[in-house]
């Protein structure tokens, strides 16, 4: 696993993520009055990276291979425990300056990693072989862009700012990401689990294999 | 047969509409222009929505620039690579490479009018909900220069940010580079707004920075300032950096006149410096601070 982990995570792009990522929170640090809207920029480049660490361009040749999705997955999930220990340690760091709720946003960033890993597993066995790169060139500018703007905040408080009130109410907030997070999570375990196989076996297939059991009999 | 033997001009007319109706069917476009009409709604109908009312359209210029110059980014790099693999796809190049660029930098007019529509409606908002006193214009300054900041921060950047994208496709094709050079963008951008007062001679040389506002606000007296400078040489500069962009864009197909290409690149880059200087040099000399206490004190 070590083996597939090393030649198949895409590692200098998780190396560029996990700095900038560290490098985002510690302008929030520096200055989070106005710095702020960096915080969200961080979740949308930790997602789009996490889908980035799923990619899988030699699709055609490992998905008809022993190793089922499940264990590629877990093989591919080192590049994603690199990115959340960046971004674990540098919410820590500039924990002192989150307003009060370094766990609401240490969640904003687990939950968006757990959705980004579900959507990408998700087209993955759908047999698309590169999904991440889409997933990372719609959600990071788009996440980057809320963030700036912020808009309906009042009542859509993706990212909290300051003391909340007027700027989107952090215990709703942490619920959000909380309940699209588990969303996520279940989503994320579905994928693994049914590997691409549908959910009813087609009934074609069905109707051959009783066929053969009769004629076995 | 016919295409390869087909004028260039024609050509470029032809996928420079197919590049138009591209940009059109984006969703990402769609997604942008339709949170931007409901920000500048919000803002017309409750002007206390922003950030404690009393500044009408004259910071409202973020939603533009980030709805639609970010997402025209993303979106531009989009399209370049999808005339690339159409191109790829036809096998023996029927359309120079300089042609497909410039018929997708073409695409930049569907931003470029949405924002030149919200540019209208931001003017309305400033005439229906006049801005407060403690606000702009105020002192050294009137309506005009507010106009002409709300223009380079609002429009500019629908036109800027679509060939930032064509211009990273084209140099940068690799994996991630996209949504990396996006970040990296505001990461800049932020530092560079006019928050920190070491920024504010030299600020301009970053194609997006504020031009008054309560800058400083979470160390200074809460007072509206002004920061020195002429915006209105400011947008000649942002204009010639536009050009520039698409000058190197088309300078990366290698069958392109290149000798004339580089004369003028030159071109731009000292109307750029020099457009770049004046902006520096003319305009407000000094920054200037509004005597009336800002609205959110």
């Amino acid at each position: 696993m070590p083996r597939h982990a090393a030649r198949a995570v895409p590692w200098p792009l998780v190396t560029v993520a996990a700095l900038l990522i560290a490098g985002l929170l510690a302008a929030v640090r520096y200055d989070n009055w106005t710095l702020w809207p960096l915080q969200g920029t961080a979740v949308g480049l930790l997602a789009g990276a996490v889908g980035w660490c799923l990619d899988e361009p030699a699709a055609a040749v490992v998905d008809p291979a022993p190793r089922g999705l499940a264990w590629r997955t877990l093989a591919r999930a080192s590049g994603i425990a690199v990115l959340l220990a960046a971004w674990s340690a540098a919410v820590w760091w500039a924990r002192a300056e989150l307003y009060g709720h370094p766990w609401a946003v240490l969640g904003q960033g687990y939950a968006a990693a757990v959705i980004a890993a579900a959507w990408v597993t998700w087209r993955r066995t759908r047999g698309e072989a590169t999904p991440g790169q889409r997933w990372a060139i719609a959600v990071v500018p788009a996440v980057t862009v809320w963030a700036l703007v912020r808009p309906l905040e009042r009542h859509v408080p993706v990212f909290p700012y300051a003391f909340g009130g007027g700027f989107g109410d952090w215990t709703a907030s942490a619920r959000g990401w909380a309940v699209a997070g588990g969303a996520g999570a279940v989503a994320l375990a579905l994928a693994l689990i049914r590997d691409g196989r549908p959910w009813r076996r087609p009934a074609a297939m069905a109707g051959r294999r009783r066929s053969q059991s009769v004629s076995a009999r | 047969m016919t295409a390869s033997v087909t004028p260039t001009e024609p050509m470029l007319g032809v996928l420079a509409r197919q590049e138009i109706r591209h940009y059109l069917t984006a969703k990402l476009y769609w997604l942008g222009a339709a949170l931007l009409a409901v920000v500048t709604v919000i803002g017309f109908v409750d002007p206390t929505a922003a950030s404690g009312g009393g500044e009408s359209s004259t910071m409202s210029m973020i939603g533009p620039a980030a709805l639609l110059g970010v997402l025209g980014l993303i979106i531009m790099a989009g399209l370049t690579r999808r005339s690339d693999r159409a191109a790829a796809a036809a096998g023996s190049v029927a359309v120079p490479e300089r042609t497909r660029t410039a018929a997708l930098a073409a695409s930049v007019v569907v931003p470029l009018l949405t924002a030149l529509v919200w540019y209208a409606a931001a003017l309305v908002d400033y005439q229906v909900n006049p801005p407060s006193p403690s606000t702009v214009p105020f002192g050294p300054f009137g309506a005009g220069h507010v106009f002409a900041v709300m223009f380079a921060l609002g429009v500019v950047p629908a036109l800027g940010g679509p060939l930032l994208g064509l211009l990273i496709a084209r140099w940068l094709p690799g994996r991630g580079v996209t949504p990396l050079a996006v970040v990296l963008v505001v990461l800049v951008t932020i530092l560079m707004q006019g928050n920190f007062q070491s920024t504010w001679r030299w600020r301009v040389i970053w194609p997006w920075t504020y031009w008054y506002g309560p800058l400083g606000w979470n160390s200074g007296t809460g007072h509206w300032v002004a920061l020195p400078g002429s915006p209105l040489l400011w947008i000649v500069y942002l204009l010639a950096l536009c050009g520039l962009g698409l000058l190197v864009a088309v300078y990366h197909d290698p069958e392109s006149n290149r000798a004339r290409l580089r004369l003028l690149i030159a071109a731009a880059t000292v109307a750029a410096v020099l457009a770049l200087v004046l902006t520096m040099v003319l305009g407000l000399p000094d920054a200037a601070f509004n005597p009336l206490a800002g609205p959110n004190v």
